[in-house]
Parts: structure tokens; C-alpha cells; sequence
């Protein structure tokens, strides 16, 4: 058996064919359905689909008879012939998928480096396909030692931290300068499309009020309704400014709504404390110098820019703690994968039993004399031996070259929990089949 | 019983230099088992440090300020208690290791130089007295911890308005939690120096009534120094509460009367005759 890739990403597709061989939840229902057809050539497949990548993860019987099947199903499923063309496709075998499979759960192969939904996106892959039917053995210990590693990147590195995100970016430095946005009002000055998307960040964040101020009330209005807040007349802008510690503006307006003697005014009517300044708007609907003023944190686009790009490139700084520990679980991932072979099994089962054997005849060793302990000895080795004979038989006629047999080789390992890879550093390698399958 | 403070002079460095660690782990963003633990392990040394400093009274029959080396035990033990009643209020741990570092710094020096002995002045034995210095150090130790608080205030602050997301952003907690620790632990320090000015002008006058301090002890620079502090650290508290100064005044504030502070208590102690001398 092999374990294979096929896949399309944002390093080998444009976004126009990642489009059209994205599987969304309704399709892929009926594509798993068609996989089961191959049950016989492909036991066990998972399927990765988000907007940036389509990946096929498989244990296939034969490479390449599975990679037509899993092309040809595309093309027939999806009506388009991208996954035929070898310009936009990759696939691995062995360990390399491992590899691969580990780096896109850390976050490290994302067009976004680091960012977080991707390892949900594994973990539902997994998900999905097992309410599907098409998992087993093999791409469960995959997939949940993916899962592993994508959550010790984001712990043991920096790689998921500090946004990338320019409107996520003012949320964050918000939550720099205040303890609870929760208990602090937001206000949203303008309607439009542009300032959305912060202001529903924000509203994420459940301040304590957020107001919506726009020259139009009626649009004022519906975003607040939107966001759960609430609108305010035009007229009463300056108000509204000094009632909140939050401001996002992201109006049409071409000159400044915002200068250095109406912030005054304004923070001579808050409470003391800071407040911090979103502008979103091009052009600037706050002029640069109300930035420079006590209390007040100003952040244009060029500064959430600013912010978003130290992230990235600091997130980039971590790759290579996250290569590491990749590496790391690659290799143990692989120590367990190669001891899904007979011979070792075997020799592991029946050193487990004579281990547990002679720790009991030691447990109860001064009840005996020295030649009844002889006695009990052999008594002991011919019982396990005897006890030990049917098991080793159906094991020494598993076929691991099926799925059925690998996942009996699995159940062995998890019923008498044998650590396979200490009796083979122990008694040598005792090694069957090939490395990278 | 001075096996066990034989004991505890090894053992209490060792706890705090412990101590220091876990919460170096905390600022480097610990596992959660790390984030649990490191309070009460504090907590566990600090208590012990409290029965260090109780057997050293009960032994040598004088609050531990003997010398230099005694005092800064007690120095220790006040910015661990101070630290700890901080973090208990406000919850944050992630600038434990900025108050750690110098109580190790203090507790490995006292451990490694001190020397205890029971002929000292007798004023030493007096548990007033013991009163009345616990509340100073304890007042001046929280004044000291706020200009640190204040110091990460500005730091923090310059790098919200530079825009820059680097290790102080990254690490140290939001500025609304920093402005609470430095106006906590000034408040704390304000208090401890209230306490000990109060306690210690009636000792003095009882002292006095007795003739065993000079009438004029009003006039002593060590006394007219902490009633200058104390007017200085007022006007912060005031201005904070009642003419609404900004958070980054105050945190300027307790920096710059933290170098009045000790330059003024260095300059007192140095160069001037007090009767706050007892060693």
C-alpha cells in the first residue's frame, strides 16, 4: 500500500482554477460517494479543499492507477480538466506526504503564513471523510498527528502571532491599549464598504456600545442594525466622539473630519484615559498631527500596513523553528508507520507477553525454592508460547500489502499497547517492505 | 533554632531564584501548568521568608535592620509582598520577572554577607519600631516597584504611538493594566509611608516624654525627606483622582520621584548626621 498526494494550491494555481476545483460541503458528499466505487484501489482518501488548495490524501494499492481515478473523478465531478493538466497539480508519495500534510497544518505553506484557520480545515477534512466512510487506520494517526503539530507550532513558535490582517491589525492595537473593549463604546463614522470590515471586528469584540454615525441616517441605520449598535444623526458626531474610547472613520469625505483643534475639544470632554483612532479612509478623514496629541493613538492604513507587514515578517523569522518540529514529527510519524510490518509485531507481541511473564514470576519469586522457580519458568515460556501460537500465526499471514491487513497490525499495536520501535532498536530492525511506502 | 535559619538563608535565594524563573517562563509565554503554579510557589517562598524573618526577631531579640545585609532581606521580602498583593489584585503575572530579578538580586546578597548579632542598639527591640520600619520599607519597596511600572508604561506607550509591534508589545500587558499596577503600587506606597510617618512621629513623642530621643526630632533630614515624599506622592494621587491627570503623568511622576527618592535617601544616609542610624 502507498500513501499518496494530489493537489492544486496557491503556488502552483491561479484563484480562477482553485475556483473551479474547490469542493464546497454540498459537493463533497457526492464525491466521497463516488470514491467508494474504488474502495478496492483506494481504502482509505481524505480530502483537503479550502480557497487556496484542493489536496487528495490517500492510501492507494496502486499509485498510479489511484491518481488517474482521482483526476478522472475530478474532471467528470467538477466538469473542468485542471487536474489533468500537470502544470497546476503536484503529488507526493511516502514520506513526503507526511511532510507535506505536517506543513500545511502548522501554517507554514499558507499564502498567509501562519494564519489559523487552516488547521480547523484539517482537522474537518479529517472529519468529514470519516462521517464519509473512507478513513481508517493510517489516515487517522495521519491526520490527528497533523492536528498535533499545527497546534505545537502555534504554541512552541511565533508563527500564528500578531495579526497580518490590516483590519484585524487596529482591533489588536486596541486591545494593547485597553485591559476589556467590552467595556468601552466604539464608534463607526461612516457607512460604507470601506470601514465594514474593522467595524465588524470590532463589534466582534462586543464593545459596550457601537454607534454608527453617517451623513446618510438611513445607511447609518442599517449598519448599525448590522452590527448590533446603534445610529446617531450626523449632527451629533461631536458628541458621539467624546462619548467613545474607539473611533473608526471611514468616510468619502476629501478633507480632514478630524483635526488637531476638534480632538482637542473632543478630549477635553472624555474622561481621562486614552482613546484610539482608526482611519480607514482615502483620503484621510483624521490629519496626521491629531496622532501626535496626548492620549491619542492614531492608526492610518499606512500604519495598519505597517504593522501588518512587522507580523509577517516576523512570522517569517519563525519558519524554521516550525521546519523543526516538522522534521520531528515526521520521524516519528514515520517510526510508527514502519512498524506496521509482521515480523516486528510478532516480535514485539511475544516479547511484551514473556516481559509481563517474568515480571510476575519475580513478583512472586519468594514463594517458590530455586528448582520450582526453574519448573515455574518453563511452565510460564511454554504457556505464553502456547497462549502466543494462534495470534502469531494469523499475524505471520497478514497481508500488509492490503489495507485490511495494515489495520490489523494497527489493532494489534493499540490492543496489547507494544511500543514496536523499542523491540526493534532492540533486537534489530527486522524490517519488511519498502521505507516510503 | 539557628539551624533552621542557617536553612533558610540557603534555601530562600534558591526559592526566589526559582521563583524568577517561572516567571521568566510566564513573560516568554508559558505552558498553562507554569502560569498556575508560579503564584503559589512565590507565595510558598515569601511565607517561608516571613518565618525567616520572625526566627531572626525571636533569635536575636531586634528587627532585622541591623546592618545592611539584614536590611536587605527585609527589602526582599517587602517587594515579593508587594509584588504578590499587586498581582493578586490585578491578575497579571506577566511582569512578575521585572520585580523577581531584584528580590533575588537582594536575597542572594543578604544571604551571602549577613551577619547577625544580639548586641545592637536598643531601640532595635522595640516591636513599635518593628511597626514602624515594616511600614516604611513596605512604602518605600512599593514606590520603587511603581517607577518600574511606570518605566513599562512609557515603553509600552512610545511603542503604541511609533506603531511598532516588537518585544515590549508583544510581551509586556496592555497599557489600561500597566497604569493600574503603577497607581496601585503608589497607592500602596503612599499608604505604607502614611503609616510609618503616623506611627512613627507618636513613638518619637512618647521617645521624647521619656528623654530617651531629643526634642528635635522633627527637624531630622531622614524624617523631613519622607514628609517631602510623601507631599510629592500625595500630589500625584490627588492629581490623578481629582484633576483627572492622564496615566502617562503619573507614570512620569513616580519615575521622577523614585530618583528623588533614592538620591535624596542616598545623600541623607551619606552626608548627613539622623537619627535614623542604628547600626
Amino acid at each position: 500500500m502507498d500513501l499518496i498526494l494530489l493537489g492544486v494550491n496557491h503556488t502552483t494555481a491561479p484563484a480562477a482554477i482553485r475556483d473551479d476545483l474547490q469542493l464546497g460541503p454540498q459537493e463533497m458528499g457526492t464525491f466521497y460517494a463516488h470514491l467508494r466505487q474504488f474502495r478496492d484501489l483506494i481504502p482509505e482518501v481524505a480530502v483537503l479543499s479550502t480557497c487556496n488548495r484542493t489536496e487528495f490524501y490517500g492510501l492507494v494499492k496502486d499509485r498510479a492507477e489511484a491518481d488517474h481515478a482521482l483526476r478522472a473523478g475530478m474532471e467528470a465531478h467538477k466538469g473542468v480538466p485542471h487536474m489533468n493538466d500537470g502544470q497546476y497539480t503536484y503529488s507526493r508519495k511516502g514520506k513526503e506526504v507526511v511532510r507535506h500534510l505536517f506543513r500545511v497544518a502548522s501554517g507554514v505553506d499558507s499564502l498567509m503564513v501562519g494564519e489559523p484557520q487552516i488547521l480547523g480545515q484539517v482537522r474537518e477534512a479529517f472529519e468529514v471523510a470519516d462521517e464519509h466512510r473512507t478513513t481508517g487506520a493510517l489516515l487517522t494517526r495521519l491526520f490527528n498527528s497533523a492536528v498535533h503539530v499545527g497546534k505545537r507550532a502555534r504554541t512552541e513558535t511565533e508563527i500564528g502571532k500578531g495579526t497580518v490582517s490590516v483590519a484585524y491589525a487596529a482591533v489588536e492595537m486596541a486591545q494593547k491599549v485597553f485591559d476589556r473593549l467590552d467595556r468601552y463604546p466604539v464608534l463607526v463614522v461612516g457607512a460604507g464598504e470601506t470601514g465594514e470590515l474593522v467595524a465588524r471586528h470590532f463589534a466582534d469584540a462586543n464593545p459596550r456600545v457601537l454607534t454608527v454615525v453617517n451623513r446618510t441616517f438611513q445607511r447609518a441605520d442599517r449598519l448599525a442594525r448590522e452590527l448590533g449598535g446603534r445610529a446617531r444623526p450626523w449632527g451629533e458626531l461631536e458628541e458621539a466622539l467624546a462619548e467613545a474610547r474607539v473611533v473608526v472613520t471611514a468616510t468619502g469625505a476629501p478633507e480632514p473630519l478630524l483635526d488637531v483643534p476638534r480632538m482637542e475639544r473632543v478630549l477635553k470632554r472624555t474622561k481621562r484615559g486614552p482613546m484610539v483612532l482608526v482611519d480607514i479612509a482615502n483620503p484621510r478623514n483624521i490629519h496626521p498631527r491629531v496622532g501626535t496629541l496626548d492620549r491619542v493613538f492614531l492608526y492610518d492604513l499606512d500604519a495598519l500596513e505597517s504593522i501588518a507587514e512587522q507580523n509577517r515578517a516576523r512570522r517569517s523569522r519563525e519558519i524554521p523553528k516550525v521546519e523543526k518540529i516538522v522534521a520531528e514529527e515526521v520521524e516519528s510519524f514515520m517510526g510508527w508507520y514502519e512498524s506496521l510490518e509482521v515480523v516486528p509485531v510478532i516480535r514485539a507481541l511475544r516479547g511484551r507477553f514473556h516481559e509481563l511473564a517474568h515480571q510476575e514470576i519475580e513478583r512472586q519469586a519468594k514463594h517458590f525454592s530455586a528448582s520450582d522457580r526453574e519448573a515455574l519458568e518453563r511452565f510460564t515460556q511454554g504457556l505464553v508460547n502456547k497462549l502466543l501460537h494462534q495470534p502469531t500465526t494469523r499475524i505471520r499471514n497478514v497481508e500488509k500489502a492490503s489495507a485490511h491487513g495494515l489495520h490489523k497490525l494497527v489493532a494489534v499495536q493499540e490492543l496489547f499497547e507494544l511500543d514496536v520501535e523499542a523491540y526493534k532498536k532492540t533486537n534489530g530492525s527486522g524490517k519488511e517492505g519498502s521505507e516510503d511506502s | 533554632m539557628e539551624p533552621a535559619l542557617q536553612l533558610l538563608n540557603v534555601l530562600l535565594p534558591l526559592g526566589y531564584l526559582l521563583a524568577a524563573l517561572a516567571y521568566l517562563v510566564v513573560f516568554l509565554e508559558a505552558p498553562d501548568w507554569v502560569r498556575r503554579w508560579v503564584t503559589p510557589l512565590t507565595a510558598t517562598v515569601a511565607g517561608a521568608h516571613l518565618a525567616y524573618l520572625v526566627l531572626l526577631t525571636v533569635v536575636f531579640r531586634h528587627v532585622p535592620v541591623a546592618n545592611a545585609w539584614e536590611s536587605f532581606t527585609f527589602v526582599a521580602f517587602a517587594l515579593a509582598v508587594v509584588y504578590l498583593a499587586l498581582e493578586w489584585k490585578w491578575k497579571d503575572k506577566a511582569t512578575g520577572i521585572f520585580v523577581m530579578v531584584p528580590v533575588l538580586f537582594f536575597q542572594v546578597l543578604s544571604s551571602a554577607f549577613v551577619t547577625h548579632s544580639r548586641e545592637v542598639d536598643e531601640i532595635l527591640r522595640s516591636p513599635l519600631f518593628g511597626i514602624h520600619v515594616t511600614a516604611a520599607l513596605l512604602g518605600y519597596v512599593a514606590l520603587s516597584v511603581a517607577a518600574v511600572y511606570g518605566a513599562m508604561y512609557i515603553l509600552l506607550y512610545r511603542e503604541l504611538k511609533k506603531h511598532r509591534v516588537g518585544l515590549i508589545f508583544r510581551r509586556l500587558p496592555n497599557l489600561e493594566t500597566l497604569s493600574r499596577l503603577n497607581l496601585g503600587a503608589v497607592l500602596f506606597g503612599w499608604i505604607g509611608l502614611t503609616v510609618a510617618i503616623i506611627w512613627g512621629t507618636i513613638w518619637a513623642r512618647d521617645l521624647v516624654s521619656t528623654g530617651a530621643l531629643s526634642g528635635g526630632f522633627y527637624t531630622d533630614p531622614k524624617f523631613l525627606l519622607t514628609l517631602v515624599l510623601w507631599v510629592l506622592y500625595g500630589l500625584t494621587l490627588g492629581g490623578r483622582y481629582f484633576f483627572r491627570w492622564p496615566n502617562r503623568q503619573l507614570a512620569y511622576l513616580s519615575m521622577v520621584a523614585f530618583v528623588i527618592m533614592v538620591g535624596s535617601s542616598l545623600a541623607v544616609n551619606l552626608f548627613l548626621p539622623s537619627f535614623h542610624q542604628f547600626s
